[in-house]
């Protein structure tokens, strides 16, 4: 894709262009940490279903005192119609083209609410060897399945497979108490025949 | 030394009190020749096992959501010692962790730290932070804050200076090298990156991590850093095949059990 216009993809339409903002958030505008707006963080983090990624503005020159910002926009039409516009504030990033800035629009799109396990908490002391060695290694990035029964649910039993994002210690004299927080990913485990579901977006073949 | 703790393992946690094992040292006869296989610039940091006095230990790596938490947050420990015998104390010069050089407890920021079990590090970080708090009569408390390689990021001005396109694995690489920053061998683990970064020049007066940051958000995966102090940059995921390290279950059988958790909604 190049230039200026849009496309539509997987209920994502994407548009590019050019804002009408002051360059205020170029790159070489500092501001401290806890000042810069530099995450795509939503006021309403369930649902993003439109998403402004805009490239670095070239630096001001006697010509262009105040340079505009292209950017580009991703819609999820079918979630702004459900939950209305839950939108992201435009971010300068540092990409190349508005073709890269698209893309990453496109990614940061959540069309409806999620739900995941998370602050799961393991005692150390009641694990076996193998399985201590198993959390030991660990980390984050690394990918979880998780199962829970649920007495009066359906269906009674839920698997989630997850990456980790987060983990904690709490470490005393007679106990060793580890909690995980993972997070859905987009990471693929491989289809199995005649146990997973063709629709499951999880499953992949390799 | 290591302490076990009973049906978990054996743990380890170290303090740097800023000595060495191995340092050169001018004019000495021994440690003091050029070309020394057995002694080096730096030297090996003397860490010192002070587990015997340790409390309790709190480690927190990662964050807990990644729709609400930015990534790239340094790692922290909190370590809480029963210091029996004022080894720890600021005022102690006869402690045994006394720098005689310095003329002050050798325990201070920028210390380094390292927590293990069974050999493998929990965490790899600095002191930021330590306090002494004395009970009457004389019950001495001390708490150590510490955290990992993100934090010097944190503390640490980049450079300024004209860049080219390029991908954002590639630009952390020399933003990193160009600080001297995780350049042990093998201490950076970058993924190859989606993004493709233009040539917006890097502003002088951010830190390292706060321009590490920006490009991560060109990106959109991790940055952090291991429990053995390794950096550590993840890519976006597209989609791709992984196996499970783990499997968890509330039911009984060889899955790891769980306590407690939370079902998480955004």
């Amino acid at each position: 894709m190049s230039g200026f216009g849009g496309y539509i993809l997987e209920g994502i339409d994407f548009q590019l262009f050019t804002a009408q903002q002051e360059a205020e958030l170029a790159d070489y505008f500092a501001r401290e940490s806890g000042a810069r707006p530099n995450d795509f963080t939503p006021s309403n983090p369930s649902v993003v279903n439109t998403v402004n990624v805009a490239i670095a503005p070239p630096i001001p020159t006697a010509g262009n005192l105040q340079p505009t910002i292209e950017y580009a926009q991703a819609i999820a039409t079918e979630s702004v119609a459900e939950f209305g516009v839950q939108e992201t504030p435009l971010v300068v990033t540092l990409l190349e083209t508005l073709d890269d800035a698209g893309d990453l629009a496109g990614y940061l799109i959540r069309k409806i609410p999620a739900f995941w396990f998370s602050g799961i908490q393991i005692i150390m002391n009641g694990l076996t060897d193998a399985q201590r060695t198993t959390i030991n290694s660990l980390d984050i990035g690394s990918q979880l399945s998780v199962t829970k029964s649920f007495p009066n649910s359906t269906p009674s039993t839920v698997t989630q497979i997850m990456a980790l994002e987060g983990i904690s210690h709490d470490i005393t004299p007679d106990r060793h108490i580890v909690t995980l927080y993972p997070n859905p990913s987009r990471i693929y485990t491989h289809f199995i025949l005649d146990t997973d579901k063709l629709s499951d977006e999880t499953k992949g073949l390799a | 030394m290591a302490v076990s703790i009973p049906n978990c393992g054996t743990y380890t946690v170290e303090l740097d009190f800023g000595a060495t094992t191995n340092a050169f040292v001018l004019d000495s006869a021994l440690a003091g020749v050029l070309d020394s296989p057995d002694y080096f610039i730096e030297g090996t940091t003397d860490f010192q096992d002070v587990t015997d006095y340790v409390k309790q230990v709190s480690i927190n790596r990662g964050r807990q959501n990644r729709f609400r938490d930015p990534t790239g947050q340094p790692s922290t420990a909190v370590l809480q010692i029963e210091d029996s015998d004022y080894s720890f104390s600021l005022v102690n010069e006869g402690s045994p962790y006394w720098n005689t050089a310095k003329n002050r407890l050798g325990f201070e920021l920028n210390s380094a730290v390292r927590i293990s079990r069974n050999g493998t590090y929990l965490f790899t970080g600095v002191i930021t932070q330590y306090s002494q708090q004395i009970e009457n009569p004389n019950r001495s408390l001390v708490t150590i804050n510490c955290s990992d390689g993100l934090f010097e990021l944190n503390n640490t001005k980049i450079a300024d200076g004209a860049v080219t396109p390029e991908r954002s694995d590639v630009r952390i690489d020399k933003v990193l090298s160009s600080v001297g920053a995780f350049g042990r061998p093998n201490q950076r683990v970058l993924e190859t990156g989606v993004a493709n970064l233009g040539s917006a020049p890097i502003d002088a007066s951010s830190s390292v991590l706060e321009y590490i940051l920006r490009v991560h958000n060109s990106e959109q995966g991790r940055v952090w850093v291991d429990g053995a102090g390794n950096f550590h940059f993840d890519r976006r995921l597209l989609g791709e095949l992984q196996a499970i390290d783990g499997y968890l279950s509330d039911a009984a059988g060889t899955a790891i059990p769980y306590t407690t958790f939370d079902i998480v909604s955004n």
